[in-house]
């Protein structure tokens, strides 16, 4: 096994998980959750035309994930909402588009696999500096709009009347989130990638007493996933994307039991 | 100074729905906005926080406007302490890496202003409904508000919250501010504000509340029977 390519993948996955986290507790305030799922599916389409036509697959999969943002973000602007009916159309259409391509040449259908369930050694430097970039851009964005993401969610109206701009703000969610599920693909599989991005806040929920102790936790967690999984992969040579969801469900439900037994004892 | 609402009409679908509403209040004016459902009363705050496009003029000079509308959120299933809410009513659109001093020291007059202060720490989601009523008009003064819009602040509140309500109300009204109350209580009209605007699409009354109240029976007919 190359030294640099597990170096390398195992940096992204730690890049990964951070900034996954970050956007995965705002997709969850937002109620945005299904979104990372649908993006994640629309993007094996770009990632299977680029194998079929041997151009870089992850900005193929990165141009397609942008495309489906902005179909849905359209499709959200005329309606007021993400519907389930929008998210399932991208979702599917996605899924089923990228599997027609792949069943039209060999090479495409057996590296297909590769996209759906994720593989951690997948990771060269040219995703390495594509992951720091996406990482600082994430940080970046967040460290400026964190706040104004947060009242949006509490507070629509009165975040507006403040002159808070929600279209910038939730356009700008939506391209990040779009980018980190790009990623994400290529490390969890677009199977796993929405819930590589929300159980993180999910769990962040249970433990937290405030909006900034639930990005603590989710990214803590987040994190935790990651190394838990990967060191998973490596020892048991089992999918990365599996176990680390996995371990994170397994996390959420101690966590929850947990608390559960904890009120019973009080 | 003050608010100016001159020639103001809305329409919805082509429906109007606000018809030519003339009205001006001055600092230390406590306008009670009465009318029946559907008579446009949000629609008015609504078009002078600038959320709905209107015809007409509405000018509020260089009052700082918060605005706390009819629906919150019944429930906030993720944790925000209401210190965080009330500290974010001190953002404009520019981004912030960070809240200044002055803004925790506003948050923190917000937060005494509305009885919070001793709760600050507390999740949302974990608030009575009159807290967080409470939660979101001191979210609202910490924009440092001089004209504030509240849309049926009270409802859905027991007697003792309300009550609570009115006290924060009556303390943060000075001769200096502007506030905006929509209500379709007719007790509120006796406990709280000095003027009123009943509308029904058009203005119905606009004055005094003493005016109003003396004038009562009359308008209390037109409202219970229409045509």
């Amino acid at each position: 096994m190359d030294l640099n390519v597990v170096q390398n993948s195992l940096l992204i996955a730690l890049l990964l998980a951070i900034e996954g986290s970050l956007v995965g507790v705002f997709l969850l305030v937002r109620r945005y959750s299904l979104l990372a799922d649908a993006l994640a599916h629309f993007s094996l389409v770009g990632a299977a035309l680029g194998v079929f036509f041997g151009f870089s697959s992850l900005l193929g999969g990165v141009f397609a994930a942008l495309t489906g943002g902005v179909i849905l973000e359209a499709l959200r602007y005329k309606e007021n909402a993400f519907t389930d009916a929008n998210l399932a159309l991208i979702s599917a259409g996605g899924l089923s588009l990228a599997l027609i391509i792949a069943s039209l040449r060999g090479e495409v259908w057996q590296s297909l696999g590769q996209y759906l369930f994720g593989s951690i050694l997948f990771a060269g430097e040219k995703e390495l500096i594509w992951a720091v970039i996406t990482f600082l851009g994430v940080l970046l964005f967040l460290m400026f709009y964190s706040r104004h993401l947060l009242l949006l969610s509490v507070d629509p109206a009165g975040a507006k009347s403040q002159g808070i701009k929600v279209r910038f703000n939730e356009f700008f969610l939506i391209i990040l989130a779009t980018i980190v599920v790009s990623f994400g693909i290529q490390a969890v599989g677009a199977l796993l990638t929405g819930a590589f991005l929300v159980l993180p806040a999910l769990i962040g929920i249970e433990l937290a007493r405030s909006f900034t102790g639930l990005i603590f936790w989710a990214v803590t967690v987040g994190l935790f996933m990651a190394v838990a999984g990967i060191i998973f992969t490596f020892f048991l040579n089992l999918p990365p994307g599996a176990t680390i969801v996995a371990t994170g469900v397994l996390i959420y439900i101690l966590v929850v039991s947990g608390k559960k037994l904890g009120k019973r004892g009080n | 100074m003050g608010l100016i609402v001159k020639n103001l009409s809305v329409t919805y679908g082509g429906e109007p729905v606000l018809e030519d509403i003339n009205f001006s209040l001055k600092e230390g004016d406590f306008l009670l906005v009465l009318g029946k459902n559907g008579a446009g009363k949000s629609t008015l705050l609504k078009a002078i926080v600038g959320e709905i496009p209107y015809s007409g003029m509405i000018k509020t000079f260089n009052h700082k406007i918060g605005y706390v509308a009819q629906k919150i959120p019944g429930t906030i299933r993720f944790p925000v302490t209401v210190e965080e809410l009330v500290l974010a009513g001190t953002l404009k659109g520019k981004p912030k890496l960070s809240y200044s001093k002055e803004d925790r020291e506003v948050a923190v007059e917000a937060l005494k202003a509305t009885n919070l202060l001793n709760k600050r720490k507390k999740l949302l989601g974990n608030l009575s409904g009159g807290e967080l009523r409470r939660a979101f008009i001191a979210r609202a003064l910490a924009g440092k508000a001089d004209l504030l819009l509240l849309d049926e602040p009270t409802s859905g509140l027991d007697q003792m919250s309300r009550e609570e309500l009115y006290q924060v109300l009556n303390t943060f009204f000075r001769e200096d501010t502007i506030i905006l109350m929509v209500t379709h209580d007719p007790k509120e009209i006796k406990i709280l504000g000095n003027k009123v605007l009943h509308i029904d699409k058009k203005a119905l009354y606009f004055g005094d509340k003493d005016g109003y109240l003396a004038g009562e029976e009359r308008e209390l007919g037109f409202e219970c029977c229409p045509e």
